[in-house]
């Protein structure tokens, strides 16, 4: 490409490309910190901090529910309000509700179990729903026509700049290096 | 400039969110597309496809006669007694006895189950299915829950010889009240 018409798509391309990036870097951030976190979820819960801590509240009567649940709360000075309700599970395991997901499983005969308490990680649980697409319904099409700006930004960026440092120039070696990464580790696995 | 104008204003439009298309989007609604069926008009916050039928098996019942229900699509209600922590791909659903739950399997990325729907209520649809359990397998399971809820392992109850699950397609979750 060259002359007038040539210098005018470049331009145009450069400018393009700027006035994306500006528009997509934040939830290009988002996404990029989402994928870090959801890529490690063996290693720890990247949407949720559990915290779990052992509990000895001695033997409870299990004739009246209501009632365990009662000493349950007053014996871990619980709020009331963080209660959602209470089960026995099986004969070895009592559960009382908390908030977020959180409870207390304790085995009656013993009161020995376990408190544990959740809470949302803060910033990450919303970036986790965006990038997951939690969210469903017309989000996926907001994702969709995102995911079409990074592509354009993608092959757009590689015709942005001409000459040495240009796609034909140190450009292509770098492309093909980029390329070669993901097919060597499709190969080898 | 046109053009990202114009993209800026697609975005935007895209932004507005009508709840009304999909119920995931608005948890407290409690309007379903009644054009589905009558069972879609469950009070409570919808996850995946709506509901179909307009019965529900008891878990006991189904728990009892686990043969007569495998491969059959049922729908069931009952207290959340657990949620996959990590990934939000299942939930434990209590039966009316001690010791009886039926595990609610979604696909992974299809629908998320809320970690905070335990100690609530769930109306669920899917498929019944029985799944046998080595002792290793069940030892596996367990060890896998424990360490995906960071928790230890429960070594209070017996290990299961098999498990019923639930291939979920939809729920609605609610309040116990």
């Amino acid at each position: 490409m060259s002359g007038p018409s040539g210098s005018s798509w470049f331009r145009l391309n450069r400018n393009l490309h700027r006035d994306v990036g500006y528009l997509v870097c934040v939830l290009t951030v988002l996404y990029a910190i989402s994928g870090i976190a959801v890529n490690h979820i063996h290693d720890w819960n990247p949407n949720y901090s559990i915290q779990t801590r052992a509990v000895a509240l001695g033997p409870l009567d299990i004739a009246d529910l209501d009632l365990t649940e009662a000493r349950v709360v007053s014996a871990l000075e619980l709020e009331r309000e963080q209660v959602r309700g209470r089960h026995l599970v099986s004969a070895t395991q009592f559960k009382v509700f908390l908030d977020e997901g959180g409870e207390v499983a304790v085995d009656p005969a013993t009161g020995q179990g376990t408190l544990t308490l959740v809470s949302k990680r803060p910033g990450l649980f919303q970036a986790n729903a965006l990038h997951l697409n939690r969210l469903k319904g017309v989000w996926t099409w907001v994702a969709d026509l995102y995911a079409l700006l990074l592509l354009y930004l993608a092959v757009g960026g590689i015709f942005m700049l001409k000459g040495k440092t240009g796609l034909l120039g140190r450009g292509k070696w770098l492309v093909a290096a980029g390329a070669l990464v993901p097919v060597v580790f499709l190969v080898w696995s | 400039m046109l053009t990202l104008i114009s993209l800026a204003l697609l975005l935007a439009g895209c932004g507005e969110t009508d709840s009304s298309l999909n119920p995931s989007l608005n948890p407290s609604s409690s309007a379903l597309p009644s054009a589905v069926a009558p069972a879609a008009a469950v009070p409570g916050e919808a996850y995946g496809e709506p509901l179909t039928l307009s019965e529900s098996t008891s878990v006991t019942a189904l728990l009892a006669d686990i043969d007569r229900y495998d491969g059959q699509k049922v729908r069931v209600e009952g207290l959340v007694t657990e949620v996959c922590a990590k990934r939000g791909c299942w939930m434990s659903i209590a039966g009316d006895q001690p010791g009886q739950e039926l595990r609610f399997k979604v696909e992974d990325g299809v629908i998320t189950i809320p970690l905070a729907a335990k100690g609530r209520y769930a109306v669920a649809e899917g498929t019944c299915r029985k799944v046998e359990l080595s002792a290793e397998d069940a030892l596996a399971m367990r060890q896998h829950e424990a360490e995906e809820q960071g928790k230890p392992v429960d070594t209070t109850t017996p290990l299961p010889t098999f498990v019923v699950k639930l291939e979920g397609t939809g729920a609605v979750i609610r309040d116990r009240s």
